[in-house]
């Protein structure tokens, strides 16, 4: 391999991670364009149920989502050409002309093939399908690619009915077979429709001859002998017609060419302009625009008369300039060819016509990077005259043409981000323009007075029941005691046989009464902690109770703050905080609930713990031994000292069995002197009810609620957008 | 020879024969040296005898702790006879104590009997279990101490007897060894009777004198805990601890029931000069002098406004 083929080898595999980043912002936009979709839903169902009247800030607002759509799918267009110019795996070299211009001579110099491969009859139109035509030393075939019934129906037989307005396409390519082509229209403006339409019914009349290949699976690999009958439309003798052509989108002719230093390097024939073809426009542009990294114009001044920059050449040049438009000159990546024919040619020698050619190219608006007068005929001339400074000019340039057109491509997808931020502001503004009107303040204000005063009247009574059983034993707490107490009665107590072993074992009365006494002890310790969950029950269900009053008197509903009433007085104080935190005087009330503590450790553990300490072995409360110890004597001290310390405990509880009551009597009454008495707390509780006032009266503020609802959606959708859109994710260059 | 009669009202179990034996046993002590002496009638000595030492056998025995039910009860009525009288001399005074089984109290066939001897009788002893009064904020007290059946009785028994007869009604706290173990505890215990009899002792006439005098039957057992029985949630067993560990038999102020019989006769005598009602019995008694001063010797010995003994009413009949 040369070092120019290896330098374009280089280029050429730089360009495939550039390629991926590429497809990855491609999704991305995906994504962009449905986060915009759902923006214009929002905003519809928005703008559906205001009552603003402003209808020209919502429709303003929409036609610039609108338009935002549509040029998220114009920067996804030329991403896609981008992407195909950067996933190509060799150089692209066009060759683009108008019939009989020497465009099949051209790419025979260039490729070494015969006029078998590539035709050039005398005929109109002799090529009938494009090819492309790839370096490769060895094995010499050739892969048509036909049309399938689908691409063969939209992209050929669509633009004439559409073009010519013949009425809806037919569905699939049967029914383009077998119905018959309405009639052109008496008004249709297209240029010679009539043989445009002629040609529309050249294709029904010969389906029958190609379209047994539109079944065909693609590529059908063919030898170079068979390639002839798939692109053109006759024999160069003209003996045979052949319709072949039609089902083939292109063949890809694989070759060695007579330059060797063309590795990685393709010459595709493009789609001629031709006169009664529709859609032959569009094609060459897109062909242009996806697989096409220099141009070549093939331009033949005719010997007589022809020197002039005439329309049609003007027409092929602007068709061909607009592929990639501003996103790169056609002037930097084209060749104009001035084909020189020699008197030994059919036509002659068109020196003089050459030289006039293009002294009026040099002034006309044909812009291109090199003119190059050449006989296209002549395979030396072609490769050392017009290849080898082309392949020089894009060794040394194809990097600064790529960044050039991908930087194009960036700054116009970064403009995206420009635009839809504009919209997410001015969404986010129109949408905050729902105020409280006058009618509705006073229906909130009506509402609220009279809420508040059910939910004061509420917890006052919910209070006074709790003061009038202040100094009353909590039934709870008293029937968790007595169980305890029972169960610990009833609890076994040391067998004569455990006894007797631990007399054995500690060698000693003394020892083995001690130890038993310390199980017993630590084993009635354990027993008062379940007295803990009764204590926490009541106060769940104090709590309980308050939520109760909340939610029903304060209409606080539980969709907001959860059905679990215990949770509910935690889960308003979080919603507070979060949302509201300046109304401090509640969120302090509701503080309470979590800083609130009645347990066992804090209320019951002290108060039995002398008694417990009866039975600790070094207390002197225990009672001694006598002198003369034996087993019935320990089994007796034991069990009396048991039972004392757990009378006495039971004393000390009964003694306290009203406290629980009093705690949780404190603890209402210092939530109620919180949450109503301190501070502005009815101006607190108004706001906080006209925050969620939707949820609180939703009949009264039911089209409020819908409306908040259909907001949060506007702005939940704006969020994503916002970060879909981001200019960081949107950036491959 | 007359007599002073004197019973007991309380249910089965409550400890009456542990009583009687205890007061005959305290009183015998307390009288030597006075040149009085308390003898018990043949029959009365051989039983009581053997109480004692069943009762000196448990306290003995106990290492720990035991239950109640000390010794066994009364089966059918049973009169004790006491004599009083100077020493060598002749036996002056007769004091018939007269026992029942426990349960005629609440067998309404024999409710009417209980009244009977009662109402005979110039002194009556109504014995509070103490434990069931004070411990467990009194929870067993009215199931154990049938306190109101005990106020019906007196007032029965008033109803029947003569309304000019002085009588003398003793509530004695018994078991109450761990409740009188300081002035404090005594206290206490003193103002639990009050609280719980005084409706009963105020619905007593004028010549019925009450007092409360706690006494200690055994001495060296102290209440320890209830042991519930199954099946029967007002009536727990008793459970009684030895303290200390090697107490022996110790009865103590079993002595003041009887001191106070003698301050109640004593005062009738000296009030009504001829002896009152009473006439018969204290003529030739305390008309002798030496023994007029002995038996104001023991009186004195009545203790009365500390460890929880006091005169609730009647005190002109003392």
């Amino acid at each position: 391999m040369s070092q120019r083929s290896d330098q374009i080898s280089q280029i050429i595999a730089k360009r495939k991670p550039l390629a991926e980043k590429i497809a990855g912002i491609n999704k991305q936009l995906d994504s962009v364009r449905s986060g915009l979709l759902d923006l214009q839903r929002a905003i519809e169902s928005v703008e559906a149920v205001s009552e603003l009247g402003s209808e020209t800030s919502f429709g303003t607002l929409l036609g610039k989502i609108e338009k935002a759509i549509s040029d998220v799918a114009s920067r996804k267009a030329e991403l896609a050409r981008l992407h195909a110019r950067f996933s190509r795996r060799t150089l692209n070299i066009g060759v683009v002309g108008r019939a009989r211009n020497g465009k099949s001579r051209l790419l025979q110099s260039l490729t070494g093939l015969s006029s078998r491969e590539i035709p050039d009859g005398s005929g109109d139109h002799c090529t009938g399908a494009r090819s492309v035509v790839l370096h490769r030393a060895g094995e010499q075939f050739a892969d048509v690619h036909f049309h399938d019934e689908d691409s063969f129906l939209t992209q050929i037989i669509s633009p004439y009915y559409t073009r010519l307005r013949l009425g809806s396409v037919p569905k699939t390519i049967r029914d383009f077979a077998n119905s018959v082509i309405p009639p052109l229209p008496n008004d249709v403006t297209e240029r010679i429709a009539g043989s445009k339409y002629d040609h529309l019914a050249g294709y029904q009349k010969h389906f029958n001859e190609y379209s047994k290949w539109l079944q065909t699976s693609s590529p059908k690999r063919i030898s170079h002998d068979e390639i002839r009958p798939f692109v053109a439309q006759d024999e160069s003798d003209g003996s045979r017609t052949y319709r072949n052509y039609i089902a083939v989108d292109h063949v890809a002719i694989y070759c060695e060419f007579p330059n060797r230093d063309v590795e990685n390097v393709s010459v595709v024939d493009m789609p001629g302009l031709g006169d009664t073809g529709v859609g032959d426009e569009e094609r060459l542009i897109k062909a242009l625009a996806e697989e096409i990294d220099w141009v070549l114009f093939v331009r033949m001044p005719r010997t007589q008369g022809d020197n002039v920059v005439g329309d049609e050449d003007l027409y092929l040049y602007d068709t061909a300039a607009s592929a990639l438009s501003d996103a790169l000159p056609i002037e930097l990546w084209s060749t104009m060819v001035i084909n020189k024919t020699t008197d030994s040619s059919k036509q002659g020698d068109n020196s003089q016509n050459c030289q006039l050619m293009i002294n009026k190219l040099k002034t006309s608006r044909i812009k291109v990077t090199e003119l190059s007068e050449v006989d296209c005929s002549d395979g030396r001339a072609v490769n050392n005259f017009l290849l080898d400074p082309v392949l020089n000019y894009l060794n040394k340039n194809l990097q600064g043409l790529d960044e050039r057109y991908a930087g194009y491509c960036q700054k116009r997808v970064r403009g995206l981000s420009v635009e839809i931020d504009a919209i997410i502001k001015e969404a986010k503004n129109t949408i905050s323009l729902g105020k409280v009107s006058a009618d509705e303040f006073e229906l909130f204000t009506k509402l609220f007075r009279e809420t508040y005063a059910n939910l004061v009247i509420g917890l006052q009574e919910l209070l006074d029941v709790r003061r009038d059983v202040r100094d009353q034993p909590d039934d709870l707490f008293r029937e968790k005691v007595k169980s305890v107490i029972d169960e610990a009665s009833d609890a076994a107590l040391p067998a004569r046989i455990d006894i007797e072993r631990q007399i054995k074992i500690s060698n000693g009365y003394d020892t083995a009464y001690e130890h038993f006494l310390t199980l017993k002890r630590t084993e009635l310790s354990r027993r008062f902690l379940e007295i803990d969950g009764s204590l926490k029950k009541a106060f769940q269900d104090v709590q309980t109770e308050i939520s109760r009053v909340i939610s029903t008197e304060g209409r606080i509903p539980e969709s907001l703050f959860g059905p679990d009433k215990i949770k509910f007085l935690a889960n308003i104080r979080d919603y507070l905080v979060e949302n509201l935190p300046q109304l401090s005087s509640l969120i302090e009330g509701f503080d309470l609930v979590a800083e609130f503590r009645i347990d066992y450790r804090g209320m019951v553990q002290h108060r039995i713990r002398k008694q417990l300490d009866r039975l600790d072995p070094k207390s002197s409360q225990k009672p001694q031994l006598s002198q003369n110890p034996d087993v019935d004597e320990i089994m007796g001290r034991i069990e009396q000292t048991y039972r004392e310390s757990l009378s006495d405990i039971e004393d000390a509880l009964n003694e306290m069995e009203a406290e629980p009551s009093l705690a949780i009597f404190a603890f209402v009454e210092e939530f109620f002197d919180r949450v109503f008495r301190a501070g502005n707390t009815e101006q607190e509780w108004s706001l906080f009810l006209h925050r969620i006032r939707a949820d609180v009266w939703p009949q009264q503020f039911d089209q409020l609620a819908e409306n908040s609802n259909l907001q949060q959606r506007v702005l939940s959708v704006t969020q994503a957008l916002e970060s879909d859109a981001d200019p960081s994710r949107l950036t491959f260059v | 020879m007359n007599e002073l009669n004197f019973t007991v009202l309380g249910r089965r179990g409550v400890g009456k024969t542990t009583l009687i034996t205890s007061m005959y046993v305290q009183t015998v002590n307390c009288l030597s040296g006075t040149g009085m002496s308390l003898h018990a009638d043949l029959a009365t000595s051989t039983q009581l005898t053997q109480k004692l030492k069943q009762l000196e056998r448990i306290a003995d025995e106990t290492k720990a702790i035991v239950n109640t039910g000390g010794i066994a009860g009364t089966s059918d009525q049973r009169d004790y006879l006491f004599h009083l009288g100077p020493n060598g001399g002749r036996r002056e005074l007769a004091i018939r104590f007269t026992d029942y089984p426990g349960g005629w109290l609440e067998n309404i066939e024999k409710q009417n009997q209980v009244v009977q001897i009662a109402a005979k009788a110039d002194v009556i002893l109504v014995p509070i279990d103490t434990p069931p009064l004070m411990e467990k904020s009194g929870r067993y007290h009215v199931a154990v101490n049938v306190p109101t059946l005990i106020r019906d009785f007196l007032q029965e028994i008033q109803n029947v007897s003569d309304p000019d007869r002085p009588r003398l009604v003793i509530f004695a706290p018994i078991r109450c060894e761990k409740q009188v173990s300081c002035e404090e505890e005594a206290n206490c215990l003193l103002e639990k009777v009050r609280d719980e009899y005084s409706t009963t002792y105020q619905g007593l006439n004028a010549n019925t004198a009450v007092v409360i005098t706690p006494i200690q039957t055994v001495g060296c057992l102290h209440f320890s805990f209830f042991r519930k029985q199954v099946g029967d949630d007002d009536n727990p067993i008793m459970v009684f601890k030895k303290q200390p560990t090697n107490g022996k038999y110790a009865p103590v102020n079993c002595d003041q029931p009887m001191r106070y019989l003698l301050r109640f006769l004593l005062k009738q005598h000296n009030n009504t000069k001829n002896g009152g009602l009473f006439h018969w019995l204290t003529f030739g008694f305390f008309s002798d002098v030496r023994y007029n001063v002995a038996a104001n010797t023991l009186a004195s010995g009545c203790k009365d406004g500390k460890e929880g003994f006091e005169v609730v009413q009647g005190r002109h009949l003392l």
